[in-house]
């Protein structure tokens, strides 16, 4: 009964910490408007140079988009070329709020200020700790795509297309399953950072994999994201019965998104300082 | 039960002389384990020419996957990791008429050798000529009994076997046709039978068939025309009888894992034959095939069958799917399709619009692909727009929507090889990327057009005159450019010369069409200033009331087409007129009282050939800013998605 009533009043506290985070959340959400904005824009720019004086169909269809790019195949090129610098630098942008949040959520202060400061500090950690990430998902999707092909498949030698699709399907759950601990791990060890503050976390990535088997941490991280999924759900429906503008809509669910990371980040802390308090007492 | 009389005596007559079906009685036996073919075949065919005819020319297609010598490979372009495995085993094939006789008795063997009508590759065993001892006089009839053996080819294009799924085309050794003077092309009676080729397809005459396939007991035999008689003769082997009058061609399959599904439209029964781990999918096919028949059947006239066999491969026999035969036509679908793919749907109907365009209207597929291919594919666009929705009969899943035509459309269009030959070349000519883009594509691109253009009653009728006119016959280019220029210049006030003009751009040309507006200006007109008519007062210039407004149109690509011009007036007014714009640039000027504020050319889009829909408008005014803003939010919010779906990994 207590340890339910832990886990509630932990996600409780998270999602309150989350929506009172204003000034954080705020302004990750006019920097993800910001860089949507930037790749949006320059393609909204060949709409309008190729519609300008045009009467443009009432729908998007295939015609209409393919004679859209007829018409102007230079900015098509261009944006092509300056997509991959724009996510690049959203990624890193990614890193350092994460490094902030981490910072208010540890020290439980949603400050501007401290928002900052913790990205600052924590930044290039994160980084690798980013890039680690990264060469653990391209490792783990180049195993199990092997996994997938394994055996040379010929679509010639084979006598039903039925086994690749059911090696297909159990090999995304695996994928799924595997990246769930990968995130829970990821974010576990950006609270430990945090908390310890140490140069080099070999060690307590490696603590971290025992930590996070517990099943009162796996339990508040599934429900958040269940929490969060039941609300975008719920945005989403809002948006398809009221007429509200779409743009509106995709803000609130973009902030349910954000709400969740915070949420998400500031449970992950709570479970970590407890961890913390245990091992001291 | 329902007892079919189909019309098996041809009609058609060239001279004096009655053209016959060629009659086939094929016995063949299939050895699985060696994956052999022994047969017998009885050939009767009848001289429609009013002259002697002393040989004979045989397709023995087969030979094409004989060797790397064939006419075949040297043309091949099919990717390396498409290709069968070649390494264990021997997976070439081979026809070889063993004996064979006349109806007086003589043996004709060795009168047997191998031509090569469409290039000098000597080595080529495709078509075999036949030097027959006795000419067969005009009218007169020959019979043929041959023995022959093959060798069944391991999952090459369209044909053979792998592991126990075989399907048979173009197996048998089949006659030419033999064309009389003033029949398609020919300037005098002679045989037209073209080597196998890496592209294109067949050209065969009607004929009655009756083949006896006998196979081992467990397997099950899907084919064309009807079954006539089963007969297990000992404990290993059954014999399936088919029977089929008037066709141009004869194809089956077998395999011991076929299931068999039926429906019916009218009286004709609908087979579908699959491996048992894609059943699920017969409804689909069902419920298309059935809407296309009753399409056709209204805006064509009947299927005259009692079967259609649908063949649903199994994976390792994808290369024999999606293909049109004579009552049997083969599709390619994957379990767990998804519904909104709509792949199975348009394959079905696309090969069963074959039945009427190369099957009953037996145009060349090789000589002139567009008008079996190309029509086809007009038609899958105008049934499967209709079955399915204009905007999405081709894909509907996850909010992504394409239509069938726009995408026959898009696919021309897009094709860097669009202008690289007219539809007038053989497949074989094509640049092998071309072929698809200029035999199908373009052709239902310009077939929509004329369509949009005449109307679409009288395209139908056109459709129907057509096909009734040239039904179990082999008609070419100027036939059907006949019937449209025949009611055309009865029925379309529009276009009284008849459509030779357009024929010429879209058939024979290799032009693109593509009309915009570059301008539109509105001056207000201004009075004289001078001395005017030896006036000694200076005038002044002076504003009227009158606009002169001009309208600047472009001619981007060279095709000319007939247009309509809407014009939009500030007051309200709106003014349609015809126009033609041959130059590069046209001006359309109007003096009125009142500014043009919007004119668009071709507002129905009727030229639908035109590359570019969007630079047909031009308005003063911003009109467009609305729905821009509507897809600027819709961009941002993707984006704005995305971005944050990208922040998870972190």
């Amino acid at each position: 009964m207590s340890k339910q009533k832990t886990i509630l009043s932990t996600i409780a506290l998270s999602w309150k910490n989350a929506a009172g985070s204003w000034q954080i959340w705020s302004l990750l959400l006019l920097v993800n408007f910001i860089f949507a904005k930037l790749i949006s824009a320059p393609i909204a720019n060949i709409i309008d140079s190729a519609s300008l004086n045009r009467v443009i169909p009432a729908n998007v269809s295939l015609t209409y988009i393919y004679d859209l790019i007829q018409n102007d195949q230079h900015l098509v090129s261009q944006i092509m070329s300056t997509l991959p610098i724009i996510l690049g630098v959203y990624l890193l942008w990614t890193v350092f709020s994460t490094a902030g949040i981490v910072n208010s959520v540890f020290y439980k202060d949603f400050k501007l200020s401290t928002f900052l400061s913790g990205g600052l500090k924590f930044f290039f950690r994160f980084l690798r700790l980013t890039i680690y990430m990264l060469i653990l998902l391209g490792f783990i999707g180049f195993i199990l795509y092997k996994v997938l092909t394994f055996g040379e498949i010929n679509i010639f030698q084979i006598d039903s297309e039925d086994f690749l699709i059911s090696r297909a399907v159990w090999l995304s759950i695996c994928f799924a399953v595997i990246y769930t601990f990968l995130k829970l791990w990821n974010d576990w060890l950006k609270i430990t950072i945090a908390r310890l503050n140490p140069k080099f976390f070999f060690r307590q990535s490696i603590g971290a994999i025992s930590q996070i088997l517990n099943i009162k941490t796996i339990v508040v991280f599934l429900i958040n994201i269940l929490i969060a999924l039941a609300m975008i759900l719920l945005f989403r429906t809002i948006g398809q019965i009221i007429p509200i503008v779409a743009i509106l809509i995709t803000q609130v669910i973009i902030l349910a998104r954000l709400w969740y990371k915070i949420a998400n980040l500031s449970s992950l802390s709570m479970l970590n300082s407890a961890l913390d308090r245990a091992e001291e007492s | 039960m329902t007892i079919w009389l189909l019309t098996v005596v041809p009609v058609v007559t060239f001279g004096q002389i009655e053209r016959l079906n060629d009659e086939y009685r094929i016995q063949v036996s299939l050895d699985t384990a060696t994956h052999t073919l022994t047969a017998k075949t009885t050939l009767t065919w009848t001289n429609p020419d009013d002259k002697p005819v002393d040989h004979m020319l045989f397709h023995m297609y087969y030979n094409a996957f004989k060797n790397t010598n064939s006419t075949f490979f040297s043309e091949n372009e099919f990717p390396e990791s498409l290709r069968p495995p070649q390494d264990d085993g021997c997976h070439w094939s081979y026809t070889d008429i063993t004996d064979i006789k006349d109806n007086n008795g003589n043996d004709l063997t060795t009168m047997i050798s191998y031509i090569q009508p469409d290039d000098t590759n000597i080595l080529d065993q495709s078509v075999l000529r036949l030097d027959l001892i006795t000419a067969v006089n005009p009218g007169e009839s020959i019979t043929l009994s041959f023995d022959w053996n093959a060798a069944i080819p391991n999952i090459m294009p369209r044909t053979g076997y792998n592991k126990e799924y075989y399907f048979f085309a173009q197996w048998f050794p089949k006659l030419g046709v033999y064309e009389t003077a003033g029949m398609r092309y020919a300037e005098e009676g002679s045989w037209n039978c073209h080597q196998y080729h890496a592209n294109g397809e067949y050209y065969s005459d009607f004929a009655n068939y009756n083949v006896s396939m006998t196979v081992p007991n467990s397997y099950v035999v899907a084919s064309s025309g009807w079954l006539q008689a089963k007969h297990t003769f000992d404990s290993q082997m059954t014999t399936w009888t088919f029977t089929c009058d008037n066709i141009i061609d004869f194809t089956w399959a077998t395999s011991p894992h076929f299931t068999v599904q039926k429906d019916k439209f009218k009286d004709t029964d609908i087979l579908f034959y699959t491996y048992p781990y894609k059943e699920d999918i017969a409804s689909r096919y069902f419920t298309a095939i059935k809407y296309c028949m009753h399409y056709l059947d209204e805006k064509l006239g009947d299927y005259p069958y009692p079967t259609l066999s649908i063949v649903d491969p199994p994976i390792h026999g994808l290369f024999t799917g999606g293909m049109e035969y004579p009552t049997l036509v083969t599709s390619i679908s994957f379990n767990f399709f998804p519904q909104g793919f709509r792949t199975p749907e348009t394959l079905v109907m696309h090969e069963f619009i074959h039945q009427y365009f190369m099957q009953m209207v037996a145009t060349h597929e090789v000589e002139e692909a567009w008008m079996d291919e190309g029509f086809t594919t007009y038609w899958e666009g105008r049934i499967l727009d209709d079955f399915l929705g204009e905007s999405c009969s081709m894909v509907d899943f996850a909010g992504f929507n394409i239509g069938t035509k726009e995408y026959n459309r898009f696919e021309f269009l897009n094709s860097e090889y669009n202008t690289s030959a007219p539809i007038t070349d053989k497949s074989y000519e094509f640049e092998s990327s071309a072929y698809g883009p200029i035999s199908y594509n373009k052709t239902a691109l310009w077939l929509q057009t004329l369509e949009r253009m005449i109307g679409v009653e009288l395209m139908d009728e056109i459709w129907k005159t057509y096909f009734q006119r040239w039904k179990y016959k082999h008609p070419c280019r100027q036939d059907f450019i006949d019937v449209v220029n025949e009611l055309v210049q009865l029925k379309c006030q529009k276009f009284p010369d008849g459509m030779d003009w357009y024929f010429d751009q879209v058939i024979y040309g290799t032009d693109l069409c593509d009309y915009a507006i570059t301008n539109i200006s509105n001056d207000v007109i201004t009075t004289q200033a001078g001395f005017i008519d030896g006036d000694i007062d200076c005038l002044n210039s002076i504003e009227t009331d009158s606009i002169k407004s001009t309208i600047t149109i472009r001619k981007i690509e060279n095709i000319t087409v007939p247009q309509q011009l809407k014009v939009y007036f500030k007051n309200g007014n709106i003014l349609t007129e015809e126009l033609f714009a041959t130059n590069e640039y046209t001006e359309v000027s109007y003096t009125t009282d009142s500014e043009i504020t919007k004119a668009i050319i071709d507002p129905d889009t009727l030229i639908y050939i035109d590359r570019n829909l969007l630079n047909n408008s031009y308005t003063t005014e911003k009109l467009s800013q609305k729905t821009n803003n509507t897809m600027t939010s819709w961009l941002q919010g993707r984006f704005q998605n995305a971005l944050e779906f990208l922040s998870l990994l972190i």
